[in-house]
């Protein structure tokens, strides 16, 4: 997780610095609704992305702003 | 203090939220060049008076014919209004479009008191340490056993092993990892955690239902961070306390500050630094958890 971050990190301010462009965030700060972090129990036969999408549909969100996040089946 | 600008933050007596660089306007400067040689050489500054946006107001201090205030503007155009929502102000560039967020979705949240760390503990190491999925087993419960959490809930799973396997990915607001480990028969007790750019992490320490809370690990400099907690008040109160209800050591949010000084790194120092090991207890720290520390400044509490 480390070296992805400093990865993503670094990519980010590089493609800053050349191209002028930002991470889509900074434009469509929508982009974060679709993050939670947290525990939770799920089958361990769902694939790991599969299972956060699908806890998702079920969060609490008391502003309503919590993106659910489409399943990979749908 | 924000990636090494020195900004001043003000409401005026409308209530509306202020933020310019605190040096002084270039227009100014060019002004006070020219005043000193012509007549007024001693152009006092600090009787200047600033609105949000920047204009200069008043020159009390200036005779009428000599007022030049229209002509300065302090560098506060480039910040949007900013806007107070539970509890800190927001301010956003006002280079890029104007959006409609409203902030983390933190209706009814919570701001923790913020805390000044310095050197050893830089946003990056910061946003690293909760980028481990590990660590939280060893170094904040290492001590705690599975028969000492509240048996009822899935908090004993993330103290039953500490070696967890992980995944982790590239998103569009940053990165993400779940770490998890066999839980149940057929069931993996996951816990999930973001970096969202440009600094804020979702940390894992919480049921995901209602795990509304963030950290942001502000840039102050190269060497220096504030760091924010925020978190909704109604959510679940994840693994912290003992089953007894007494809180695991070193988890208590129980934060001492040293007192504020006027500099600009002076307010939220937290006692426990670098200088002093960070009040290291040794003998906590062999027989009690595998910090040593005895209070947190980066947890989250109700």
């Amino acid at each position: 997780m480390i070296a992805i971050t400093r990865k993503r990190l670094l990519e980010a301010a590089q493609t800053l610095m050349k191209d002028g462009k930002v991470p889509a965030s900074v434009d469509n700060p929508d982009i974060y609704r679709g993050a939670r972090g947290g525990a939770f129990i799920a089958s361990a036969k769902l694939d790991w992305l599969d299972a956060y999408a699908e806890k998702l549909q079920t969060a609490l969100s008391p502003l309503g702003l919590l993106n659910r996040l489409p399943m990979a089946a749908e | 203090m924000l990636l090494g600008e020195q900004l001043i933050a003000f409401r005026d007596t409308d209530g509306r939220v202020g933020i310019m660089e605190q040096s002084l306007p270039a227009s100014l400067r060019l002004a006070v060049l020219r005043t000193q040689r012509g007549r007024r050489p001693a152009l006092r500054l600090s009787r200047l008076e600033f609105d949000v946006e920047g204009n200069c107001l008043d020159m009390p201090n200036v005779p009428p014919a000599q007022d030049f205030k229209a002509r300065i503007k302090a560098k506060a155009t480039r910040w949007s209004s900013a806007q107070a929502s539970s509890g800190p102000t927001w301010a956003r560039a006002r280079k890029r479009r104007r959006c409609q967020h409203r902030g983390p979705d933190v209706a009814g949240a919570r701001a923790l008191p913020p805390a000044c760390t310095s050197a050893s503990a830089t946003g990056s190491s910061r946003s690293k340490a909760t980028s481990t999925p590990s660590h939280f087993g060893f170094l904040h419960v290492g001590g705690v056993k599975t028969e000492d959490v509240d048996p009822e809930t899935i908090n004993k799973w993330a103290v039953g092993d500490r070696a967890p396997d992980y995944k982790s990915t590239e998103t569009e607001w940053g990165t993400m990892y779940a770490a998890y480990r066999p839980a149940e028969p057929h069931t993996y007790y996951y816990r999930f955690a973001h970096f969202l750019f440009p600094f804020i992490t979702l940390t894992p320490n919480g049921f995901f239902e209602d795990q509304v809370a963030c950290t942001l690990n502000v840039p102050m400099d190269d060497t220096h961070t504030m760091t924010y907690n925020l978190t909704w008040k109604k959510k679940t109160r994840p693994l912290e306390t003992l089953k007894n209800g007494e809180w695991i050591p070193g988890l208590e949010p129980k934060v001492e500050y040293l007192p504020d000084t006027n500099d600009w790194y002076g307010r939220h120092r937290l006692a426990a630094r670098r200088e002093n090991d960070y009040l290291i207890d040794r003998d906590m720290q062999k027989n009690v958890n595998y910090t040593g520390i005895r209070a947190s400044a980066g947890r989250t509490r109700r």
